[in-house]
């Protein structure tokens, strides 16, 4: 995906690299969470269980 | 440092195991270097001068390439299954044995090019699967308090096969031409591989080190359940670090995929200045695997792939409006960093949230699909 779009903007023989630069941006940051909604829904079902230091478990 | 528990010191040492499965990475690795041959293996199977090379030439010939993807995927999905019921030592055997001798194989293809994609394609492809699964699954397995660090060190083995075998092959293609390169590699990565898998074992189920117990980070981040890659394909989380990959691969790929011609394009610089950025993206896409993996034992894979995006947020925002080639250096490194990082990261992500018996392949399953 990311070389066919770091190529689709422009006209003619001058490429936009710039415009790609920017949705990649935007497109990790509303992504940014992903991470902790995956712990979230392994938590959820139980297979990961939150431990707090000096609990001994 | 011991790698035996304290109940039994008939164990191996799980660093010469580590460091065997790094040299195996670095030979299947090799197989990235395939760019420094597609111009000769074109050129001789087509008869065509290398300068004189068009489309109709490389697009057939670099096929060659695409089988090996497919077949390693392929092989990956069901290798784990293979590696439970076989063992590390045999299936790692196997991989020398059929990645050597499809490159030995590759050496008598010409001109036939269908012959290339059976030999080098296929039988190649098989031998990398094999032997890829392998060094995740056994390593995530001896290292469950360094998991991402481990991990890191596979996946940045396999990376710099690509590095090594690029410098020698291209010096073999000049000197002795393409039948005998792929003759004398065939035979070191069969060599090498079939050495180095015979210290490979698997260590027993729920190994830990003397004196480790899990952290309470490292207790809340990890499955208390294994998961089969079926199970695993049925959980919707699966699908999440599915997609935290594919982002990222997007995200380094496309500015990889133009380095140079981008480089020229924001700065106004000639292609051999530009070409310094390449070799630096290289660099940091190597050190990002070992060093990611590293902090992510300190800091958890989910705060670690957080991290990475906003990194990126910041570095290609910035991107854009950069003009000095100096300056340019460092997003681009920070960006190549944070590339290699998904992938040192990941298998130890899998390992944590579906258990590590099968880690290697559910991680191999997201990472292949996630590329694409």
């Amino acid at each position: 995906m990311g070389p066919i779009l770091i190529t689709s903007f422009g006209a003619g023989k001058s490429i936009d690299y710039a415009t790609p630069l920017y949705i990649i941006a935007v497109l990790m940051l509303v992504s940014a969470a992903l991470p902790l909604v995956a712990r979230a829904l392994a938590r959820r079902r139980g297979d990961i269980i939150e431990v707090t230091a000096g609990t001994g478990q | 440092m011991s790698s035996s528990s304290a109940s039994n010191s008939s164990l191996p040492n799980r660093w010469i195991i580590a460091i065997a499965a790094f040299c195996m990475q670095l030979a299947l690795g090799s197989v990235y270097a395939w760019s420094v041959f597609l111009k000769p293996v074109a050129s001789l199977y087509y008869h065509v001068p290398a300068a004189q090379l068009g489309a109709a030439q490389l697009k057939p010939t670099n096929i060659t390439f695409s089988v090996v993807l497919v077949a390693l995927g392929i092989t990956a999905g069901f290798g784990g299954y293979l590696n439970n019921r076989f063992g590390p030592r045999v299936m790692a055997t196997a991989a020398g044995i059929l990645y050597g001798l499809g490159v030995i194989l590759a050496a008598f293809a010409a001109p036939n090019l269908i012959v290339l994609y059976l030999t080098f394609g296929i039988i190649g492809g098989i031998g990398i699967g094999l032997g890829y699964i392998v060094a995740l699954a056994m390593l995530i397995k001896w290292f469950p308090e360094r998991r991402g660090f481990i991990t890191g060190l596979a996946v940045a083995g396999f990376g710099g096969g690509a590095f090594i075998t690029g410098l020698v092959a291209a010096a073999l293609l000049k000197s002795v031409g393409v039948g005998s390169t792929f003759l004398y590699l065939g035979i070191a990565y069969l060599v090498i591989i079939v050495a180095v898998a015979q210290v490979f074992r698997t260590a027993p189920d729920g190994y830990a080190p003397a004196g480790w117990t899990p952290t309470a980070r490292q207790q809340s981040d990890r499955s208390v359940r294994e998961y089969t890659l079926p199970e695993a394909l049925r959980l919707p989380r699966w699908y999440v670090l599915w997609l935290i990959l594919a982002l990222n691969v997007t995200a380094g790929a496309a500015l990889i995929s133009v380095a140079s011609p981008l480089a020229q394009n924001f700065t106004g610089v000639d292609a051999l200045t530009a070409a310094i950025m390449v070799s630096v993206i290289s660099i940091f896409n190597g050190i990002g695997r070992l060093f990611w993996g590293w902090l992510s034992d300190a800091i958890g894979r989910p705060f670690t792939f957080l991290s990475l995006f906003i990194i990126q947020v910041i570095a290609f925002a910035l991107l854009p409006s950069i003009t000095s080639f100096a300056l340019l250096l460092v997003p681009a490194a920070i960006i190549a960093l944070c590339y290699g990082g998904g992938f040192g990261t990941m298998p130890a992500f899998a390992a944590d949230f579906f258990g590590p018996k099968n880690a290697g392949t559910i991680y191999v399953q997201a990472g292949l699909w996630g590329r694409s």
